[in-house]
């Protein structure tokens, strides 16, 4: 990781992603391959995912949508968190095979097992169908137009006339100001050459793919922008 | 704020923690550092755009880095799009008087030992000889790149410390001051251009003092040094009034340091003065920058910052006695002369 920023000034250069300059294959693939190096960035995207759980939960409705996947939801960290306060949701957790692999112990330490499915698979190409809601948590920022279109027309089209789809992400606030995600936001550049939206791009990306925005919450983390089909 | 003083509540002991932890600004800084950003906005606030075109750089990713770092107190962003210098920036410009331009180079190989501390946590051995199999300057030898980029932080190190430390003591009584392992001469130079008598000697590995001639002769005082290039553990130039050792001795465990005061004190006449201008380790929670330049050495180098008390007994036991210590804005300098024989005073 850290030969990656150390060749940052690549990215700076080309504006591509310093880790695939580096290690010759992207960010998540290199990751598929190494269960040391995924272990990590699993305990760190836990750690950051209680920051952001205690924001987000009281920012939302989250019990209404009666069933909820989580796409690309990591190892279920914040599925579970939401699981756990709302009793009558039930879960489905979305993700490759070696990402899902570290699923079941924080599924059952939270003690909600018994309502998680866990589905291996990419979200590139299909996902589950039916749920009342879809959960994209600071997935979109990590892939270009083309790709994040893809994650989104798959989500859109397992989507019921009545399903919410909640996109997660950092809105960054204009100037000076301080916010975390305009930090976060290099490490995206860095590891994967994310592209660098604001709301009026999400809302035209969204817009692209059949969803309209119904909602926008701030919080003192992540953004919540809930979706409908158009 | 004190730098260690304790946050009040949770929320702001969660924002100190990853202010404390992250890695992202430090990176953030020195790739803005390479491209020499600070430099092409003394002129003023410039666009992102303007700015990508003269540094070479991708306007987007430019951009980011510079809102990230302006959200930060670094840069600050004037109006959409358009980046100026804040008293932080400043000092990223080379035409600085005190410039830290050169103080944050991407070296990777740094980077690389960083990422392996914790070999150095659970072995005490250097992160560094760990992954590279040589140790920090012998592998400095043999790359001239990062020999250049480790010059130019020393040279940024050592404006801080010629500021700090030359006005801290009478270094005029002096008429010859050797400077062993002074690197590029920067220190060296700072001292003779102050003191028009003096005469110095400069004694480092070759490719530490292959830039020396230069520098010297920029300062002016090239007619009153003399450059040594070889290794300070195999002897040291005798009979100078003074003996500097500029973080040096934190460089090494005390077997190699206590070698390396043999050899000083075998060139030192009964009334050299030894200065050693090291990082000294203050007690419990205090603040120093020893703490944090201990860790360097500990990861590089497998040194050691120490404490005062074992500073002086370390000189004790290879026959220096410490004179005097001097506190300065960075750090202490300790001097010290050849222990009397029994029965005298020191001169």
């Amino acid at each position: 990781m850290s030969s990656a920023w150390s060749e940052f000034e690549h990215t700076l250069r080309t504006g591509e992603s310093a880790f695939e300059h580096v290690f010759g294959t992207d960010y998540y693939a290199y990751l598929a391959a190494r269960p040391d190096d995924s272990g990590r960035v699993d305990a760190s995207v836990r750690a950051q995912n209680r920051h952001v759980l205690r924001t987000v939960l009281h920012a939302y409705p989250w019990g209404a949508l009666g069933t909820v996947v989580d796409v690309g939801g990591g190892n279920g960290a914040f599925l579970a968190g939401l699981l756990t306060r709302f009793r009558q949701l039930r879960g489905t957790l979305l993700d490759q095979p070696h990402v899902l692999a570290g699923a079941p112990p924080v599924l059952a330490a939270a003690g909600v097992e018994d309502r998680c499915e866990l589905v291996a698979g990419s979200f590139f190409d299909e996902v589950p169908a039916g749920a009342g809601g879809y959960v994209l948590k600071t997935i979109l920022h990590d892939w270009d137009d083309g790709r994040a279109l893809a994650v989104l027309t798959a989500v859109r089209a397992a989507m019921r006339p009545d399903s919410r789809l909640i996109v997660l992400e950092a809105l960054l606030p204009p100037g000076d100001t301080y916010h975390v995600g305009k930090l976060l936001d290099l490490h995206s550049l860095v590891l994967v050459a994310g592209p660098d939206r604001d709301e009026t791009d999400l809302r035209a990306l969204l817009d692209r793919a059949g969803l309209r925005v119904s909602d926008v919450r701030p919080t003192d983390t992540l953004a919540i922008l809930e979706a409908v089909p158009a | 704020m004190p730098m260690n003083e304790r946050p009040s509540t949770l929320v702001e002991s969660i924002f100190r923690l990853q202010e404390l932890a992250d890695y992202i600004v430090p990176f953030g800084i020195r790739a803005v550092c390479d491209l020499r950003v600070a430099d092409c906005l003394v002129g003023g606030p410039r666009s992102v755009g303007e700015l990508a075109a003269v540094v070479g750089a991708h306007e987007g990713s430019l951009f980011r880095v510079l809102r990230a770092l302006a959200c930060k107190g670094i840069f600050t962003e004037v109006e959409p799009g358009v980046f100026g210098l804040t008293p932080l920036a400043d000092l990223l410009r080379s035409d600085h008087p005190l410039s830290l331009a050169e103080a944050y180079p991407l070296m990777s190989a740094n980077f690389r030992a960083w990422s392996e501390f914790d070999h150095t946590l659970r072995t005490g051995e250097s992160a560094f000889e760990h992954v590279f199999g040589t140790d920090y300057y012998a592998y400095l030898a043999t790359s001239p790149r990062d020999s250049a980029r480790y010059d130019g932080i020393q040279r940024a190190g050592t404006r801080l410390e010629l500021r700090a430390m030359l006005r801290a003591i009478d270094w005029g009584r002096f008429d010859h001051v050797v400077d062993v392992g002074g690197n590029n001469g920067a220190f060296l130079a700072g001292l003779l251009a102050r003191h028009k008598h003096m005469r110095g000697t400069l004694l480092d590995l070759p490719h530490a003092v292959g830039a020396a001639p230069a520098l010297l002769a920029e300062a002016g005082v090239g007619e009153r040094c003399e450059v040594v290039a070889g290794s300070f553990f195999d002897g040291v130039p005798a009979g100078a009034d003074a003996y500097v050792l500029k973080r040096v001795l934190y460089d090494w465990p005390d077997d190699r340091a206590g070698d390396l005061l043999d050899v000083v004190r075998a060139a030192m006449r009964p009334d050299s003065r030894l200065l050693l201008l090291d990082p000294v380790i203050q007690p419990a929670d205090a603040f120093d920058v020893g703490k944090i330049y201990d860790l360097l050495s500990l990861a590089m180098l497998a040194g050691k910052a120490r404490t005062r008390e074992e500073v002086i007994d370390l000189l004790d036991r290879h026959g220096l006695t410490v004179t005097r210590v001097v506190e300065t804005p960075m750090f202490p300098i300790v001097e010290a002369a050849l222990r009397a024989p029994d029965g005298a005073r020191s001169p």
